[in-house]
């Protein structure tokens, strides 16, 4: 029996002088999101209530600012961090007399201090009456860049913790509805994540939807204020580049 | 071994390298026969063949440039070289013929535009001793009235082509295109070899410029070796001579042994 030739890239479409691959020749119309770039800086703040008091707290407060947002109709979903910018004072004071009769506004602030402090221009200040310019943790740059390592990888435990308080955050504002016997409902799966089969479909289904929540129009208008892009530049100027002008290497 | 016997060694390798070259070179260069009816075909496969032997040795002598920076740009051109001999040689009255014309035609093209920029700077052509040596030396090969220039390639085919064409398309796929990187500086190379990937998280991973200087690989003149085994043996097939197609590379093995053995035992003294 002789065997066909297998053909180099066969299931690549040749337009012009390009091979495309499946993905970008049988779905039509498909921008690509930039988890990296866009979605782990928005919902950076997540993490960072997440790493210092855990799953049920971060959780908890992402419940407590959904059902704050619903009470009150708010026009901000205080999803991402862009978002809150064009929030008013008067929201914002509602927002934390919200939170301080839960008992929550303390550990939020606890976790997001730091980050305030070193990046001044972050909505997120408007959740204390002053804005500080000391930090807590001296080593917080340091741990930031640890968190920062460890969230880049989007299927780790902390990025879908992350992604997956965000779209619960969402959920409790109402505005996420989802079929019963979806993974994606299934969040209480995710404590054990990535160590059983069904954490790691309800994993799947939060890193495949997170993209939709960080989305927003405008988002490509250069002229728009937006975190990131801040965040990104902000770091340079903390811990700039350095180049090894006399490198020398057995390569 | 001591620095002194390593520079040693180095010397005497370099040295018998290119000896090593020119003489397997020329042995094949002394057999293609001569055909004053039609000299361009030895001509062309011969000056080739010397090219491809220049290549050698010229980057043999060049130590510091044993490393992926630079070698590949010798050595892709040596590919380069041995796709047009394997070309040429399929039908080599008509093919080197175009070969030469293309290369005049190329000449007459590069004079002219020379000659536009005098005039545009408001000179005479005409009184241009340069111009004059140039037009010269077409002419005493092919007057420049009679001459076609060639707008695409010389043989009207891209060097893939040429490649399938002459049963080369592993030599093209995994030693032209792999070396192409390199000559035309594309990004899968300089993101390897001049630049690296940030410490930081913070910085995203951004790629880094960075110009790191290599230590000489003597990988590098291995792979010479056996480049220009593979035109070698090109023209033995062609000249009906015994077929040997490690000559240099077995060669370069055996030298490296007796050298480091030399050197060693020498120390050991």
């Amino acid at each position: 029996m002789s065997k066909k030739k297998s053909k180099v890239l066969s299931d690549h479409k040749k337009v012009g002088k390009k091979l495309l691959p499946p993905l970008m020749h049988q779905v039509s119309g498909v921008t690509p999101s930039h988890y990296d770039r866009d979605t782990l800086p928005e919902l950076l703040w997540l993490a960072l209530i997440e790493n210092m008091h855990g799953l049920r707290v971060a959780a908890a407060i992402a419940e407590e600012i959904g059902t704050f947002v619903k009470e009150s109709e708010s026009n901000c979903r205080f999803i991402t961090i862009t978002e809150m910018k064009n929030v008013d004072k008067i929201e914002w004071s509602a927002l934390r007399t919200h939170l301080s009769g839960k008992e929550m506004l303390d550990l939020l602030i606890s976790a997001i201090h730091d980050l305030v402090v070193l990046y001044p221009e972050c909505p997120l200040r408007n959740l204390m009456k002053q804005v500080p310019v000391k930090l807590r943790n001296d080593n917080f740059l340091a741990s930031l860049e640890v968190l920062v390592a460890d969230l880049t990888y989007k299927r780790g435990r902390r990025a879908v913790l992350m992604q997956a308080n965000a779209l619960y955050l969402l959920g409790s504002q109402g505005k996420l509805f989802i079929k019963k016997g979806l993974s994606l409902g299934n969040f209480e799966a995710l404590k054990d994540y990535p160590d059983t089969e069904e954490s790691r479909k309800v994993g799947a289904s939060m890193c495949a939807s997170s993209a939709m929540v960080v989305t927003l129009p405008g988002n490509d208008d250069l002229n728009v204020w937006r975190w990131p892009k801040y965040f990104w530049k902000r770091n340079l100027e903390q811990l700039p580049i350095t180049f090894d002008v006399n490198k020398r290497s057995s390569k | 071994m001591s620095d002194s016997n390593k520079e040693k060694f180095i010397y005497e390798l370099i040295n018998s390298f290119c000896d090593k070259v020119k003489e397997e070179v020329f042995f094949i260069i002394k057999k293609i026969p001569i055909n004053l009816m039609e000299p361009h075909v030895h001509s062309v496969l011969s000056a080739l063949l010397a090219r491809q032997g220049t290549l050698a040795t010229e980057l043999c002598r060049a130590v510091s440039a044993w490393n992926y920076h630079s070698a590949p740009l010798f050595i892709r051109s040596m590919v380069d070289v041995h796709i047009t001999i394997a070309w040429l040689m399929e039908e080599p009255f008509d093919r080197c013929l175009k070969f030469v014309e293309y290369g005049l035609g190329q000449e007459k093209l590069q004079i002219e535009h020379f000659k536009a920029k005098l005039i545009k700077e408001g000179k005479d052509p005409e009184e241009n001793e340069q111009i004059q040596a140039l037009e010269n030396n077409i002419n005493a090969q092919k007057y420049t009235f009679l001459l076609p220039v060639e707008l695409g390639s010389w043989s009207g085919k891209s060097t893939r082509d040429m490649a399938i064409e002459c049963g080369l398309q592993d030599v093209y796929n995994f030693s032209f295109l792999s070396f192409s990187r390199c000559v035309h500086s594309t990004w899968n190379h300089i993101s390897r070899f001049n630049s690296r990937p940030s410490d930081s998280a913070l910085h995203r991973y951004t790629f880094v410029a960075e110009m790191p200087e290599f230590t000489p690989d003597i990988h590098q003149l291995d792979t010479v070796a056996r480049r220009v085994d593979e035109t070698i043996n090109l023209f033995q097939r062609y000249l009906s001579l015994p077929e040997d197609s490690q000559i240099i590379d077995k060669w370069l093995d055996a030298k490296l042994e007796e050298l480091g053995k030399k050197y060693r035992s020498e120390e050991s003294r």
